[in-house]
């Protein structure tokens, strides 16, 4: 009886000690960290943001200064918590040194705090585009090249305004950090302008049934603003044109970026939407070669991939570019809690397929914003064609630090103009 | 050997390693598995309260928990929102345990009427309510975001969210719930409970209050299940509307069926079965496919294990017994007697 007992408890330890001897790390490989939302309604976002991370690696083989990296990716699915589980998980389980991610504004700033107690581990952001990551209250350890939600706006409330000469408009837009952002770039320069938003609009991520919310927008409006992401882009643009689109839309970046415009298949919604205005770091036509020499690479990365590259695919591309040449620079070096390879990523100059990025004092890149409008090519695919492109745009919008900051934090209630 | 002997030696020597434990093994141990497990355990051990003795299957215990961690948040020390009002932590830790309690007997009063799937039905929608509630409020529950660096308290100059303390703290909290528990089903409520459990009509004739002894049991496991809500809280440094949602709901129930109903150990080795599955599964299949993993574990043990683990290593031992000498009557009718429900 005894000796059974002894046989069980052998095998019970030895398995636990296999286990633990599975995670140890090994010594020349660099292990590195991802965040994407491979779950739930940004599903899309998530996968389209691992492209962008490949694509980056693939342009150096996998390899900086003789160390292989090695990819942990963890799947989250757009809430805060989500992104805390699986970079606990990336840095106690798989060992990881650097993280890049996350996809999704709130997830962002839990991260943040998160990077705050690791201080071990370098954060690097992925598309997560919610200002006060880096503004407000930045972690010393996290750094983002993409440029965030308010930014990704730059020139488009102007244009509404002054080309498209929209004065009345309502907003229909996913309530949480990124929408809240979103919504505040939008209509810092709409109301600047002179145009009203006369409604504003809120609805979870995540929503799939839009009637309610279609049934509560205003009549006498020129456009309806709507900043809905992934899946809930979809279900809305489908709902409303069902409902007869009294209006035309602006909008936000991911409501008409290629996860979502690779998904409007009938011809009604195609038709629809063509002609819809926005702003985004992406754009699908630019014949800037650097651009374009990009976006074929990216295509030939990805035969299943989308028609072109999206923000999420552009936003992991420079974060991680910034992470390999600031490791090249200091030859795959990451002792000293790394602090040379800190130093170095601070200082980088990615050079970007839209321009050079460079960081500021907290850490976040300025960018270039693309104005672009809807169309229809030839092989009948839908792709943002280029408008205008506004280079340096900063995360102050080119304002006053101060005169900036006394907007106020992205949120329902910011910057009304009724 | 005699088997009372057998089994203080079995808990002595539990209760060593479970107190060395952390001196020696490395922090992912001691933090991720160990003390998350106390944790889940604990809050599965206030719906084996409610499920294994009284009958009541609730999917509103981690809403409580989830309360009972929001309030604590939202009167604690945390960072970014300019949200909350922060208290001296004795307080915060009061406040977060008296909301959960409460939330948790009306959770009570509400439900103690039905019974079965209805009582399932109606704590599910309580626990969605919440879920929805906090995502969308931005006043009290920060919406979407919810809060995120939570501090834990910080204790004769230990911040007790460091590995070592934080073990203790979750080991001596498990631990005390766990005595409440198992002294509680033997005073006379506990009694009374199992008796409203087998046959509630019956105990109504003999003069019980029936929905009053219900809804002590809430209340009761409302306050364990706020403790696992504020360990929970101090674990993750953050807490949002994620933490509540269905998905993490049904996570207790899972923990519960994985180690078995019947007796209040089962909910900790549940737990600990669930933390081992979560942070090991990838290491032989994709992460992706983590929930088919959980799921098909779920029904072989629901279809092959109606005891959970507990169960199976109890019938095990017994086989041991049967080998050893003749088998012991009493513990097999008292399986018996808490298998029929």
């Amino acid at each position: 009886m005894k000796a059974r007992r002894f046989v069980l408890s052998a095998i019970f330890g030895t398995t636990l000690g296999l286990a633990a001897a599975a995670s140890a790390v090994q010594a020349q490989e660099l292990r590195v960290g991802v965040l994407a939302t491979l779950e739930g309604s940004l599903t899309q976002l998530g996968q389209e943001a691992l492209r962008g991370t490949r694509l980056a690696l693939s342009e150096v083989k996998e390899t900086v200064a003789g160390r292989k990296i090695t990819l942990f990716i963890a799947p989250t699915n757009a809430t805060p918590d989500s992104a805390i589980n699986g970079a606990r998980r990336l840095i106690e389980q798989d060992k990881v040194e650097l993280i890049i991610g996350p996809v999704s504004g709130s997830e962002g700033l839990a991260l943040v705090q998160f990077a705050k107690s690791n201080p071990a581990v370098t954060f690097v952001n992925g598309t997560a585009a919610a200002p006060e990551a880096t503004y407000r209250d930045p972690a010393s350890n996290f750094y983002r090249f993409n440029a965030d939600g308010v930014m990704w706006q730059a020139g488009l409330g102007t244009y509404a305004h002054n080309d498209l000469k929209y004065r009345r408009v309502a907003s229909l837009v996913n309530d949480y950090s990124f929408g809240w952002a979103q919504m505040k770039g939008f209509s810092m320069e709409f109301c600047r302008a002179g145009g009203r938003i006369v409604d504003r609009l809120w609805t979870p991520l995540g929503t799939t049934d839009f009637s309610s919310l279609i049934a509560r927008i205003p009549k006498n409006i020129d456009a309806l603003y709507v900043m809905l992401v992934g899946a809930d882009a979809t279900n809305f643009i489908t709902q409303y044109v069902q409902a007869g689109a009294p209006v035309p839309l602006i909008a936000g970046t991911n409501t008409v970026d290629q996860t979502v415009l690779a998904t409007l298949t009938r011809k009604q919604l195609r038709d629809f939407i063509v002609g819809t205005p926005s702003a985004s770091p992406v754009v699908d036509n630019w014949n800037d070669p650097r651009y374009q020499q990009f976006v074929t690479a990216y295509r030939k990365a990805n035969p299943d991939g989308l028609p072109a590259p999206a923000s999420a695919a552009f936003g992991y591309y420079v974060n991680t570019k910034a992470v390999l040449s600031a490791l090249a620079e200091v030859k795959g070096d990451l002792s000293g809690n790394q602090q040379k390879f800190r130093a170095a990523l601070a200082k980088v100059v990615v050079e970007g397929p839209a321009g050079q990025i460079r960081l500021d004092e907290n850490r976040q890149g300025d960018a270039t914003i693309f104005l672009t409008t809807v169309k229809a090519g030839g092989d009948g695919k839908l792709y943002n064609s280029f408008v205008k492109a506004t280079s340096g745009v900063t995360q102050t919008m080119g304002m006053d630090r101060s005169a900036f900051m006394k907007l106020g934090v992205p949120g329902r209630e910011t910057l009304q103009c009724p | 050997m005699k088997d009372s002997e057998n089994r203080y030696w079995i808990w002595s020597l539990a209760g060593v390693f479970l107190l060395v434990f952390p001196l020696y093994a490395p922090a992912f141990w001691v933090t991720q598995i160990a003390s998350q497990s106390f944790i889940l355990g604990t809050i599965g051990l206030s719906l084996v309260l409610l499920a294994g003795y009284g009958g009541m299957v609730s999917m509103a215990q981690l809403a409580v928990a989830g309360v009972a961690g929001y309030f604590a948040a939202y009167f604690g020390v945390h960072s970014g929102a300019s949200l909350g009002h922060p208290l001296p932590w004795g307080l915060t830790v009061l406040v977060g345990l008296a909301a959960g309690t409460t939330f948790a007997t009306l959770v009570g009063l509400t439900a103690v009427r039905c019974q079965g799937i209805y009582m399932i039905m109606i704590t599910l929608a309580i626990a969605v309510g919440l879920f929805y509630l906090a995502r969308q409020n931005l006043g009290f529950f920060n919406a979407y975001n919810g809060f995120h660096g939570v501090k834990a308290p910080v204790l004769l100059d230990t911040d007790l969210r460091q590995p070592i303390p934080f073990y203790y703290l979750c080991l001596g909290c498990a631990v005390a719930l766990y005595a409440l528990v198992v002294h509680l089903v033997r005073t006379p409520f506990g009694l009374a409970l199992a008796g409203v459990r087998d046959d509630a009509r019956r105990m109504r004739t003999l003069g019980f209050d029936v929905g009053q002894i219900r809804v002590l049991a809430f209340l009761i496991a409302g306050f364990i299940a706020s403790v696992g809500g504020l360990l929970r809280l101090w674990y993750a440094g953050s807490i949002s509307p994620g933490s509540i949602n269905v998905g993490a709901s049904i996570t207790i129930l899972i923990i519960v069926i994985l180690g078995g109903m019947a007796k209040p150990i089962g909910a900790f080795a549940g737990a600990l079965l669930f933390v081992l599955i979560q942070n090991f599964a990838i290491d032989f299949i994709d992460r992706e496919r983590f929930n088919t993993m959980i799921g098909i574990i779920l029904l072989s043990i629901i279809l092959f294990l109606p005891n959970g683990a507990v169960g199976l290593v109890e019938s095990i031992a017994k086989r041991f017994r049967a080998e050893a000498g003749p088998s012991d009557r009493r513990s097999e009718t008292g399986a018996a007697t808490e298998l029929r429900r």
